[in-house]
């Protein structure tokens, strides 16, 4: 059994765009123990967020391991990669991506249903909701809620379930950088509670003070000199 | 479990109203133009339909009740003959003209029973007593000749061909498939009338059986005495009536394209609100692929929003339709909604906005979860 929630070993990608192939991982490799929390760092277009979508079996790579929680994925079908999400990874979004018609506990609870868990789903929701300190913003629906209180609710609804592996794309992007350290600090000091790992990606630099470790991506390739 | 589906519908109330608006128009555009198709073809055979009559004697290739054809009264005592028959009797069916108070001429359609206490035809008198269509030149007409003739009144008299006749009663919801008035008088005076073709004469046979009659074998008896003429039960006499509207003046093919339109109308309504609304919701599916759900799971909501959708389109659609029905008896036309045609109706709500749904499936089913990171 792996000692890392999160394993990649020479992941390559390339895309196809029209009749030109574009290589945008040349070989990345990555790893992550449990409760560790590590930025990834880089400038746009560098890779980071393809990166990311792999480790989160959202994309499949063109060549190279990538292992979730001891599971290998790298050749996994559809059907597999969905079921590794559902299981071991939460994903927090630049965009939040809540959904607006639901209101934040449903939100959550939601989520909890889509992975498979229904009977303790509103007490998960409850508590989750509780850990970011929205219980009294728990009926509302995201429109009513400002943007660090919208990341503060997808933060809940990526801890709510416990998975092991928690991915976050660019989570203060859309915030002002006060509230967006706020958020990323109680982001952190959750998943250590939990010993769940959390991979940032981001290209703010604030982030690095308050991670384990830094990578930084550039051009595809993991840059040895950050 | 939190119901996303619903949520989301209701969400958007705007388009939820548009879809349902239009699910909702195109039931009322079908319940109304197949109930009155159903109202006019009932009055194609309703005289058949309210006769208690088993078995009905027509002469040859009659296509249907109104356009009869005269052949001998006297067949009718070869089959009163027939074993198993309780009664039999002629009945004339003709047009005449009447003149009206203003000069002016109009049709009417003759029904004449050489009884009519047996046969319960008319079967809704408003005024007058039937018993007088034997003791004079008198007749009944149908109250829904005032379109046509104008008011009258029991006791004016009204003059058919050469002949005044005193109105002695009026029914109520005697109308033909042709919308020609409908008076009923005595056989007699209808032979009279016109003797040149109808002296002598009937034009149908209706024989009510005994109880217990084997009725293959009395029809084919009948037919064995009467080879020039048609023997028909009441309820294939009724239909053959029916068919000959629906088939010989495009009335069914109206009827086919004018629901095929409504259906179509819908089905694109319903699709293209629900594609534009998937399309909108993208990144919510996107987003639930992220965390883990299938493709099932979309299906599932997009599948239970066009239920939805379908489901309440229809209690309006349905209500639309009921609510029209007054009107159209105003008009003098008949909405008939039978039980039957509600629950096609409800099966064919739901099947129509499933498919609809069926576009936004293949969508939903190319969602590249990565989506989620795009901004």
């Amino acid at each position: 059994m792996s000692i890392h929630t999160l394993r990649a070993v020479d992941v390559k990608k390339t895309f196809q765009e029209g009749r030109e192939s574009v290589e945008v991982l040349k070989g990345v490799s990555l790893e992550l123990s449990r409760g560790e929390i590590v930025s990834l760092e880089g400038p746009s277009g560098s890779g980071k967020t393809t990166f990311l979508s792999i480790l989160g079996c959202i994309l499949s790579p063109s060549s190279g391991l990538v292992e979730v929680n001891g599971i290998r994925v790298d050749n996994a079908s559809a059907r597999e990669q969905a079921a590794v999400r559902r299981q071991h990874i939460g994903f927090v979004f630049q965009q939040f991506n809540l959904f607006p018609s639901l209101t934040v506990h449903e939100n959550i609870e939601y989520a909890l249903n889509i992975k498979g868990i229904t009977k303790d789903a509103k007490k998960l929701a409850d508590s989750a909701i509780d850990a970011v300190g929205l219980s009294n913003r728990s009926k509302f629906l995201p429109r009513d809620l400002s943007g660090g209180q919208k990341q503060r609710v997808a933060i809940a609804r990526a801890l709510a379930s416990t998975p092991p592996v928690l991915l976050a794309d660019e989570p203060t992007a859309n915030l002002d950088s006060q509230i967006g350290m706020q958020i990323l600090e109680l982001f952190r000091d959750l998943a250590k509670k939990k010993n769940q790992s959390l991979l940032i990606v981001t290209h703010d630099p604030e982030v690095r003070t308050i991670v384990d470790r830094v990578i930084s991506i550039r051009d595809g390739l993991i840059n040895p000199n950050k | 479990m939190v119901d996303l589906a619903l949520k989301s519908l209701v969400h958007d109330k705007l388009r939820f109203l548009i879809t349902v608006a239009g699910v909702a128009f195109a039931v009322t555009l079908i319940f109304v133009q197949f109930g009155l198709f159903f109202g006019i073809l009932d009055n194609a055979s309703l005289i058949i339909d309210r006769t208690d009559a088993d078995v009905w004697v027509t002469s040859r290739n009659t296509p249907n009740i109104d356009f009869a054809q005269q052949f001998p009264e006297t067949h009718v005592n070869r089959v009163r003959a027939v074993p198993g028959v309780a009664r039999a009797d002629n009945l004339i069916v003709t047009f005449m003209n009447v003149s009206l108070p203003t000069g002016a001429q109009e049709s009417t359609q003759i029904y004449a029973f050489a009884d009519y206490e047996k046969w319960g035809v008319p079967w809704n008198i408003v005024q007058g007593d039937l018993r007088d269509l034997k003791r004079g030149p008198y007749v009944f007409i149908d109250q829904s000749a005032v379109r046509r003739f104008g008011e009258f009144k029991v006791g004016e008299y009204r003059e058919y061909l050469d002949s005044r006749l005193r109105i002695a009663g009026r029914t109520k919801d005697a109308i033909s498939f042709t919308t020609t008035p409908m008076t009923f008088m005595d056989f007699r005076l209808a032979q009279s009338m016109q003797p040149s073709v109808l002296g002598g004469k009937t034009s149908y046979v209706i024989v009510k059986l005994k109880p217990g009659a084997d009725k293959t074998a009395v029809m084919n008896e009948i037919r064995h005495r009467l080879p020039f003429n048609d023997v028909h039960t009441s309820e294939a006499w009724a239909k053959k009536s029916k068919d000959y509207w629906v088939k010989s003046t495009g009335l069914g093919l109206n009827m086919f394209v004018t629901i095929f339109l409504g259906g179509l109308v819908g089905l694109v309504i319903v699709a293209q609100t629900l594609y534009t609304s998937t399309m909108e919701h993208i990144k919510e599916f996107g987003t639930v692929k992220a965390i883990g759900g299938s493709n099932f799971d979309i299906y599932k909501i997009l599948g239970k929003q066009a239920v939805i959708a379908a489901l309440v389109g229809y209690v309006i659609g349905l209500c639309m339709s009921w609510s029209v029905s007054p009107l159209m008896v105003g008009l003098g036309l008949k909405l008939i909604m039978p039980m039957s045609l509600h629950i096609y109706m409800f099966i064919g709500t739901i099947f129509l906005c499933l498919a609809a749904a069926v576009i936004s499936f293949h969508k939903v089913a190319s969602i590249d979860p990565a989506l989620v990171f795009r901004t």
